[in-house]
C-alpha cells in the first residue's frame, strides 16, 4: 500500500454528519412537507446562489478531510506526517515558503536584509523572493507576466463553463426541442429553479478558480506570513476548520437541546423543573470563562499524557473536537428553551390528545408527533447558528482559546495579524485574506439561512 | 351587464350602493374571482344581511368597501362604491383614512385580537372619536359611549384593559368604538360569531336598539341563518363570489328561491328532522380561479339541466327581490328543462326512521366528577385557590344511546370530556366505563382499555397532525392497540374506515391540508373508529364548520351510530344539534349541571332558569315550509 488512511475523529464525524445529510435529503424527497418548502428555498435566486458558494467550501472542507500518511520511498514504515487530499492539491503552495513576510505578488522581499555581494561587500537590500516570480528575471517583467497568465486563465475558465453549460443545457432540453430553442430558453429564464443564477456564480466561482491555479504557482497571491507561509494555502486550510466548527459543535448539542427540549414541554411536572434549572444554571455561566477552563485542563491532561497524542495532528484534532463539545455544551441551551415552547404549544393541540385517547406511548407520541413538528425550529437555528459559530472561533482564538495554534484558522490568522497590523509599513493581507474567506462563507450561510428561514417559518407562511 | 339592485337604490336615503364589484386575487394558481360582479345598496337605518357559507367572498366584499383588500395579491378590477355622493374607491388612501372608522366603521369577529391588549379599552375608543379639543369632554364622551353599549361602571372601565374584560364586553367596546365617529355606514363582519348564544343575543338586541337611535345603515355579513333572521331587513345570498338571491328577510324566510338558499333551510338540523338524513349540499364550492360558463351552484344543484351547463344565469331582478337562477327566466327561455330532475330532488331526502335500540345500563356513568385546576401565586408557587372546572357533575349513559352536554363557553364541558377520558385527571369522583372505574387505573393500566372510547375534537385543523399522512393517522391507533398484526391488514383496513366515512382510499397517501374542514371531521372520525369504539365523546364535532358540512358530518354520525351501536356523549353549544341528534340532555353551568333529562322534556319545558334564558337566546328561524322548489308560474318578481 503506497498510502495509509489516518481517521481523525473529527474526519469520522463528518462523514457521519454527510451521512445523517445523504439520507434527510433522501427522507425530505418522499416527504411532502418538507419538500414543498424546500422547493421554495430552490425558487430564491439569492439563496441558490449562496448555496453554490456555501458547496464551494464545503468541497474544499471534505477533500481536507481525507487524512493519510504516504509510504516512505526507501524505508518500510509510514511517514510521520500525516497530510490530508487537499494537502497533495496544493504541494506546490505548501512547500514553497519563503524566509518570511512577502506582499501578494512580490518578488522581493517585504523586509530589508544585508545581503553578501559577490565582490565581498555588504549591503542592506530588498532579496528576490526564493519562489515568488522567481521565474521572471526583472521586475519590470511582472505586469506583463501576470497580465498574460490571467488572459489565458480567464480563457480556460470561460470555455470550461461554456462547455459544461452546453451540456447542461443539451441534457435539460424538452423534447422535441432543437438545440437553439433550447440555449434560447435558458436565457429568457423563469424556470422554477433559478438556473441563470446559479451557472453565474458558477462562472465566478471558475474565474476565480482558474486563476489561482494559473497564478499561485507563479506567485504568493495574498502573499506570505511571518515564517513565509503561503496565506492562500492558509485561508484554504482554515476552510474546514471553521466548517466544522460550524457544523459539528450543532451536531454534539442537537440530541441534548432536542430530548430534553421537548421531554421539558411535553411531560411539564418535575422533569419539566430539572431540565428548566439545568439549563438555567449553565446558561448563567459566563460561556468564555467555561471553555477557557475546559480548553485549559484539555492542555493540561494532554502534556500530562504525550503517549496518547503521538502527533501534532492528532493533538490539534483533538482540541478542535473538544472545543467543539465545549461550544455545543454552552449553547445547547437557547435551543432547548426554544424547543420548550414549541412543544409546551404543541402539546395542547388536539392531535396530541386524539393520540393519547388512543393509548400511543409517550416516547411514540415524541418521536412521531412532536419531533417532526418541531424540525422546522431546529432547522431554522441550525442555520443561523452556523454563521454565529464560525465568527465564535475566531473570536475565541483571538482571545487564546480557541483551535491549537498549530491549526491552520481563520482566527489564528486574525490572532496573528494584531502584531502585524502595528508594523510600519503595514502587513495587511492575513487580515484581509482571512477576512474576505471568512465573510464569503458567513455571508453565504446567512443568505442560505435566511431562505430557509422564510419557507419552514410557519408565521411567515402565506 | 347586470344591473343589479340599481333600481332600489335610487332613492336619496341611499347610504351605500355598490355597482358590479369585482375583486381578484392573483396567486401562483392563477386569477383567483374572489367577488365577481357584486350589486347591492342599503338605506338609511336599513341592515342587509350578506349571507354566505365560509370562501364566498362576503369578507373580501366588506375589505373591498374599506379599500382594505390584502395587497399586492388581491386587486379590486371593476365596480363603483358609493357611500352617499362619494364614489369611495376614487379616493386616494390618504382620503380614504378619513372615511374609515368616520363615516364607515368595521365590527369584526374576534373581539379578542381587534382590542389592543396594551391599551386602556377608554383610550382607544378614544383615539376613534372625531376631533375633540377638550381632554374632559373626549373622556366625558367615551364614557357616554360606553354606557350607551350597555357597560355597567362605565367611568371604571375608561381604565381598563382589554384582558379585564368578557368577550362579550370587548365586543360592546367594539361597537362603542365603531359608533364613536357616528357613520353612516356600520358594517359588521360575523360580529357574533365567537360569542356565546346568550351574549349573542345581547349584542344583537344592542345593534338593534343602537340602529333604531341612531338611523346607522348596517352591512352584517354573517353565515348563521338565525342572526339574519334577529337582524337583517333585507338579505341577500352569497356564492361563489355572487349574490345569488336578495330577497327582504320576510319574503326570503317565507320563500327562498334559489336552490343553494333552499338548501340551506333544510340541511339545517332541528327537532322536526330527527331520525331523518338530513339535506346536504352534495361537493363543495368550485374553484373561482377558471372562468364559468354555466351556473356556479351547477355541480351542487338538483335542479341542473342543460341550460345551467351552457349559460351563465342571468339575474332576474323583481320588487324588491331578485334570483340568479335559470329556474326563474321567463316561461319561454325554459322549454327545455328535463321532468326527471325534480323526483330526483324529493327522493334524496332519506326517509329512514331511526332504530331506538333497547335501554340498557348505563355504558358510561359518572359519579360527583370534580375538575379543579389550582391557583398558584406567589415566590412558592403556593395554591392559593382553586378553579372548579367541573363541580360535582354526575350523569350516565346507556349504550347505543346519545347525550348531549349543552353549555356555553367555560362552562366546563369540554372538561367533563377530557376528564372521561382520562386526558386530564380528575380531582375527584369516579368515572365508570361498563362497570369498571377508569379513575383508579394507572396510565398503563388504562391503556389497552383506551380503544373503547375514542374522542373527535372540535378543531379540524388542530386534531390531525400535519406531518402525517391520512393513512399513517389512521394506523396510529390499531398500532398502539396492536390489533391488527402485520402493515398490509392495517392498510386494508384503513382503506375500509375511509370508505365508511365516504372517502376514497387514496386518501390515504395525502396529507391532511389537502382536504377541506368537512373531510377532514370525516377523517378524525375513522381514526376514532379505527379502535373499534364502544363510544365516542364528541366534542363540539360540528361547529367550526359551514351548515351544509355539518349535515354530512352529523348525517355521518347518525348513520355510524345505527350501524355500529355507538354510544355518543356530544358537547356542543348548538341546540339545533342537540334537537336533531340527542336522546337525553344535560345542561351545564358554570362547573355543574343544572338540568338533566330526556330531549324532548327539556328542550320543551325548561325547569330551570338558565335553561330557559338559554333555550329563550336561541335565535328563532321560521323555517319555509318543506315545499318544492318548482316555482310556480306567474309568481310576481320575475321579468
Amino acid at each position: 500500500m503506497p498510502i495509509q488512511f489516518v481517521f481523525l475523529w473529527t474526519d469520522a464525524l463528518i462523514y457521519v454528519l454527510l451521512a445523517v445529510v445523504s439520507v434527510f435529503v433522501v427522507y425530505a424527497v418522499r416527504h411532502e412537507h418538507l419538500r414543498a418548502p424546500w422547493s421554495q428555498v430552490a425558487r430564491r435566486p439569492l439563496a441558490m446562489g449562496a448555496l453554490v458558494v456555501l458547496l464551494a467550501y464545503v468541497a474544499i472542507g471534505l477533500l481536507d478531510s481525507v487524512h493519510y500518511r504516504e509510504r516512505l520511498a526507501k524505508q518500510d514504515q509510514y511517514a510521520a506526517e500525516v497530510k490530508s487530499l487537499l494537502d497533495t492539491l496544493l504541494q506546490p503552495l505548501r512547500t514553497r515558503t519563503e524566509r518570511t513576510y512577502s506582499a501578494p505578488f512580490a518578488i522581493h522581499a517585504f523586509t530589508s536584509e544585508t545581503v553578501d555581494k559577490p565582490d565581498g561587500t555588504r549591503e542592506r537590500a530588498y532579496p528576490r523572493l526564493k519562489y515568488g516570480g522567481a521565474h521572471l528575471a526583472t521586475a519590470d517583467e511582472r505586469a506583463g507576466d501576470i497580465g498574460r497568465r490571467t488572459a489565458r486563465a480567464l480563457g480556460t475558465a470561460v470555455l470550461v463553463w461554456l462547455l459544461a453549460l452546453g451540456v447542461f443545457v443539451y441534457w435539460r432540453r424538452l423534447p422535441g426541442d432543437d438545440y437553439r430553442a433550447a440555449v434560447m430558453r435558458f436565457i429568457r429564464g423563469g424556470e422554477r429553479i433559478p438556473w441563470r443564477t446559479i451557472w453565474a456564480t458558477t462562472g465566478v466561482l471558475l474565474l476565480v478558480l482558474s486563476c489561482g491555479v494559473y497564478l499561485s504557482p507563479y506567485y504568493h497571491v495574498l502573499g506570505t506570513d511571518q515564517v513565509g507561509i503561503d496565506v492562500l494555502y492558509k485561508s484554504l486550510k482554515s476552510v474546514r476548520t471553521g466548517l466544522v466548527i460550524g457544523t459539528l459543535t450543532t451536531l454534539v448539542m442537537l440530541p441534548f437541546a432536542l430530548v430534553f427540549g421537548v421531554a421539558a414541554g411535553y411531560f411539564r411536572g418535575w422533569i419539566d423543573d430539572v431540565i428548566q434549572y439545568t439549563y438555567t444554571t449553565l446558561s448563567s455561566i459566563p460561556g468564555v470563562l467555561l471553555i477557557a477552563a475546559a480548553i485549559l485542563s484539555l492542555q493540561v491532561y494532554m502534556a500530562t499524557h504525550p503517549e496518547s497524542f503521538d502527533n501534532v495532528v492528532v493533538r490539534a484534532d483533538t482540541r478542535l473536537l473538544f472545543l467543539c463539545a465545549i461550544l455545543g455544551v454552552t449553547s445547547w441551551t437557547s435551543l432547548c428553551r426554544l424547543l420548550r415552547g414549541e412543544t409546551l404549544k404543541l402539546r395542547e393541540l388536539d392531535y396530541i390528545g386524539a393520540a393519547r385517547a388512543l393509548g400511543v406511548t409517550s416516547a411514540r407520541i415524541m418521536t412521531r408527533h412532536l419531533f417532526p413538528n418541531v424540525m422546522h425550529v431546529v432547522l431554522i437555528t441550525v442555520v443561523l447558528d452556523f454563521s454565529g459559530l464560525v465568527l465564535a472561533e475566531a473570536v475565541l482564538s483571538y482571545v487564546g482559546v480557541g483551535v491549537d495554534p498549530s491549526m491552520e484558522s481563520w482566527g489564528n490568522m486574525i490572532n496573528g495579524a494584531r502584531l502585524e497590523m502595528a508594523r510600519e509599513p503595514m502587513v495587511w493581507w492575513t487580515l484581509a485574506a482571512a477576512f474576505v474567506f471568512m465573510f464569503g462563507l458567513v455571508l453565504a450561510a446567512n443568505l442560505f439561512a435566511d431562505a430557509v428561514r422564510d419557507a419552514f417559518d410557519p408565521r411567515l407562511r402565506r | 351587464m347586470e344591473r343589479g339592485t340599481r333600481s332600489r337604490g335610487a332613492g336619496n336615503d341611499t347610504v351605500l350602493r355598490v355597482e358590479n364589484l369585482k375583486t381578484y386575487f392573483d396567486t401562483p394558481e392563477g386569477t383567483v374571482r374572489a367577488v365577481d360582479g357584486v350589486s347591492f345598496a342599503i338605506r338609511r337605518g336599513e341592515t342587509l344581511a350578506l349571507l354566505g357559507e365560509s370562501g364566498c367572498g362576503k369578507s373580501i366584499t366588506a375589505l373591498s368597501l374599506l379599500q382594505l383588500v390584502p395587497e399586492p395579491a388581491g386587486r379590486i378590477v371593476a365596480g363603483e362604491v358609493w357611500l352617499g355622493d362619494q364614489d369611495v374607491l376614487a379616493l386616494s388612501e390618504r382620503d380614504m383614512r378619513r372615511v374609515r372608522g368616520r363615516r364607515m366603521a368595521t365590527i369584526f369577529q374576534e373581539p379578542q385580537t381587534s382590542l389592543n391588549p396594551v391599551l386602556t379599552v377608554g383610550l382607544q375608543i378614544r383615539e376613534a372619536l372625531p376631533d375633540v379639543a377638550d381632554e374632559r369632554a373626549a373622556r366625558r364622551r367615551v364614557i357616554e359611549l360606553l354606557e350607551s353599549v350597555g357597560i355597567p361602571q362605565a367611568p371604571e372601565r375608561y381604565d381598563a384593559y382589554p384582558h379585564q374584560l368578557s368577550g362579550g364586553m370587548k365586543q360592546r367596546v367594539m361597537i362603542a368604538m365603531a359608533l364613536a365617529a357616528e357613520p353612516e355606514l356600520l358594517i359588521a363582519d360575523e360580529p357574533t360569531t365567537a360569542l356565546d348564544v346568550t351574549t349573542q343575543a345581547q349584542i344583537l338586541k344592542l345593534l338593534k336598539e343602537l340602529q333604531r337611535q341612531t338611523g346607522t345603515a348596517v352591512l352584517l355579513i354573517t353565515h348563521d341563518l338565525g342572526v339574519v333572521a334577529e337582524m337583517a331587513d333585507q338579505v341577500a345570498v352569497m356564492y361563489a363570489g355572487q349574490i345569488v338571491e336578495f330577497a327582504s328577510r320576510a319574503a326570503f324566510f317565507r320563500e327562498p328561491r334559489h336552490p343553494y338558499s333552499q338548501k340551506l333551510f333544510r340541511s339545517l338540523p332541528n327537532r322536526l328532522k330527527r331520525g331523518v338524513s338530513l339535506d346536504v349540499i352534495a361537493g363543495a364550492v368550485p374553484r373561482l380561479d377558471q372562468e364559468f360558463r354555466g351556473c356556479r351552484f351547477l355541480e351542487r344543484c338538483d335542479f341542473a339541466w342543460d341550460r345551467c351547463r351552457a349559460e351563465v344565469p342571468r339575474w332576474l331582478e323583481g320588487a324588491d327581490k331578485g334570483v340568479r337562477c335559470h329556474l326563474y327566466d321567463p316561461p319561454a327561455d325554459r322549454a327545455a328543462r328535463e321532468p326527471g330532475s325534480l323526483a330526483n330532488a324529493v327522493a334524496s331526502e332519506g326517509t329512514a326512521r331511526r332504530a331506538t335500540p333497547e335501554r340498557s345500563r348505563g355504558l358510561l356513568e359518572v359519579k360527583n366528577l370534580k375538575v379543579y385546576f389550582p391557583v398558584q401565586r406567589g415566590l412558592l408557587q403556593r395554591v392559593v385557590d382553586y378553579v372548579r372546572a367541573v363541580d360535582e357533575v354526575s350523569f350516565s349513559v346507556p349504550a347505543g344511546r346519545t347525550l348531549a352536554l349543552v353549555g356555553e363557553s367555560g362552562s366546563g364541558k369540554t372538561t367533563v370530556g377530557k376528564g372521561i377520558l382520562q386526558l386530564i385527571r380528575p380531582t375527584a369522583g369516579e368515572v365508570l366505563f361498563d362497570g369498571q372505574a377508569l379513575t383508579r387505573l394507572s396510565e398503563r393500566e388504562l391503556r389497552p382499555l383506551r380503544r373503547q372510547f375514542q374522542v373527535i375534537f372540535q378543531d379540524p385543523y388542530s386534531s390531525l397532525d400535519p406531518r402525517m399522512q391520512v393513512g399513517e393517522i389512521l394506523e396510529e391507533g390499531m398500532r398502539a392497540q396492536r390489533l391488527l398484526g402485520d402493515a398490509r391488514a392495517r392498510s386494508k383496513r384503513a382503506a375500509e374506515l375511509l370508505a365508511q366515512v365516504g372517502l376514497p382510499a387514496s386518501a390515504r397517501h395525502r396529507y391532511p391540508h389537502e382536504f377541506s374542514g368537512g373531510q377532514r371531521q370525516r377523517i378524525s372520525i375513522a381514526r376514532a373508529l379505527a379502535v373499534e369504539p364502544r363510544l365516542i365523546v364528541c366534542d363540539e364535532p360540528t361547529s367550526a364548520l359551514d351548515v351544509s358540512v355539518q349535515a354530512q358530518v352529523l348525517n355521518l354520525l347518525r348513520r355510524l351510530q345505527e350501524e355500529l351501536g355507538l354510544t355518543y356523549l356530544f358537547i356542543t353549544h348548538n341546540l339545533g344539534v342537540v334537537e336533531y341528534l340527542a336522546d337525553e340532555v344535560a345542561v351545564m353551568y358554570r362547573g355543574r349541571i343544572v338540568e338533566q333529562g330526556g330531549a324532548e322534556e327539556v328542550l320543551t319545558r325548561p325547569q330551570h332558569s338558565y335553561t330557559q334564558a338559554l333555550l329563550a337566546a336561541v335565535p328563532k328561524i321560521e323555517l319555509p315550509a318543506e315545499r318544492t322548489a318548482l316555482p310556480v308560474s306567474g309568481r310576481d318578481g320575475r321579468a
